[in-house]
């Protein structure tokens, strides 16, 4: 009677653990797969490369006789260029909007792209939902243009939060 | 002891009935697991592909502009992409050939989009048929007049068809 006794025991433990590893095996399975869905690579890399891209192809447009790099340069230091009527840093905001008009408020981005000149003056466009520290917020890839001989740099820097 | 017998009987044909429930069950979950990584797995290769594509268009020759032999990967000559859109319709079987082998069944076209509007379709290959999912990639890229040397602003639109 005794043996019989611990037979059983013996029966409901191992019953206990098949219980236990299935349920182990369910829980980090189903964490596993939530947290590998939350964002794809596709989704990855195109905000990155998106932001890359847009602020390169918008720093080498041409404004006017010049670039938008040349429109940054001038808004930064003297203040000299006329284009269309409008100083360069009118003409920059001007053409900031425009083309974010047409592509990323198009398309329902959420973003912030801003540049930060030297004396702390910012020109932005985007939500205001998009800023430095957001969560999901992609890394961007933030371009320096130098204002040699002037001291210091102007920072362009779109952050994406799709 | 006939009875005693029977019931011992009926508590191993229990046990074993719950043993195996449970091992029937585990076995489910198990596959329905397998199942999702696989489709993850296989979500990631065409996400991948995808990717390949699209870095792939940047780097055609005959499309980019450079300078003293450097090629600038953002950016596309505006004279070769007309010129391209000519060939391709002069010649469609030539040029078709060796790109669908390239690029497979995808749609690309860029657009300027400041200060002028222009567009080129440079390939169009839309599967008729059993189409499962559509997915758009835009690059924004610079096209660079090369007679003025004036660059504009312009968005690449990659299409890409998966198959059923």
């Amino acid at each position: 009677m005794k043996k019989k006794g611990q037979s059983e025991i013996v029966g409901l433990v191992v019953i206990v653990i098949i219980i236990s590893v299935a349920l182990l095996f369910y829980v980090s399975s189903s964490v596993k797969g939530s947290s590998s869905t939350k964002k794809t690579i596709f989704r990855q890399y195109t905000n990155n490369e998106l932001s890359a891209s847009f602020t390169k192809a918008f720093i080498d447009t041409s404004v006017c006789s010049t670039t938008v790099d040349g429109l940054i340069y001038d808004c930064a230091t003297t203040k000299q260029l006329r284009c269309d009527g409008k100083n360069s840093c009118a003409k920059l905001n001007d053409t900031l909007v425009n083309i974010t008009n047409q592509t990323l408020d198009a398309w329902g981005y959420v973003y912030d792209l801003v540049i930060t000149f030297p004396n702390e003056e910012v020109i932005s466009v985007g939500s205001g939902k998009c800023t430095s520290g957001t969560v999901g917020r992609s890394p961007p890839s933030p371009y320096s243009i130098p204002l040699y001989p002037w001291v210091g740099t102007v920072r362009v820097e779109l952050g994406i939060c799709n | 002891m006939n009875s005693k017998a029977q019931i011992q009987l009926g508590e191993s044909i229990f046990a074993v009935i719950i043993i195996l429930f449970i091992i029937v069950f585990a076995l489910v979950f198990y596959s329905g697991s397998q199942e999702r990584e696989y489709t993850e797995q296989q979500k990631k290769f065409v996400d991948l592909e995808s990717i390949s594509l699209a870095q792939f268009v940047g780097t055609l020759p005959e499309l980019g502009c450079s300078e003293r032999e450097v090629r600038d990967l953002s950016c596309f000559d505006k004279t070769k992409l007309s010129a391209f859109v000519t060939t391709l319709k002069k010649h469609p079987l030539l040029t078709e050939e060796y790109y669908s082998t390239q690029l497979g069944t995808a749609t690309i076209q860029i657009a300027e989009i400041y200060p002028d509007k222009k567009s080129w379709l440079l390939y169009n290959n839309s599967l008729n048929t059993s189409i499962a999912n559509i997915r758009q990639v835009q690059k924004p890229i610079s096209l660079l007049d090369s007679v003025t040397g004036k660059y504009s602003f312009g968005i690449l639109y990659l299409t890409l068809y998966d198959r059923r």
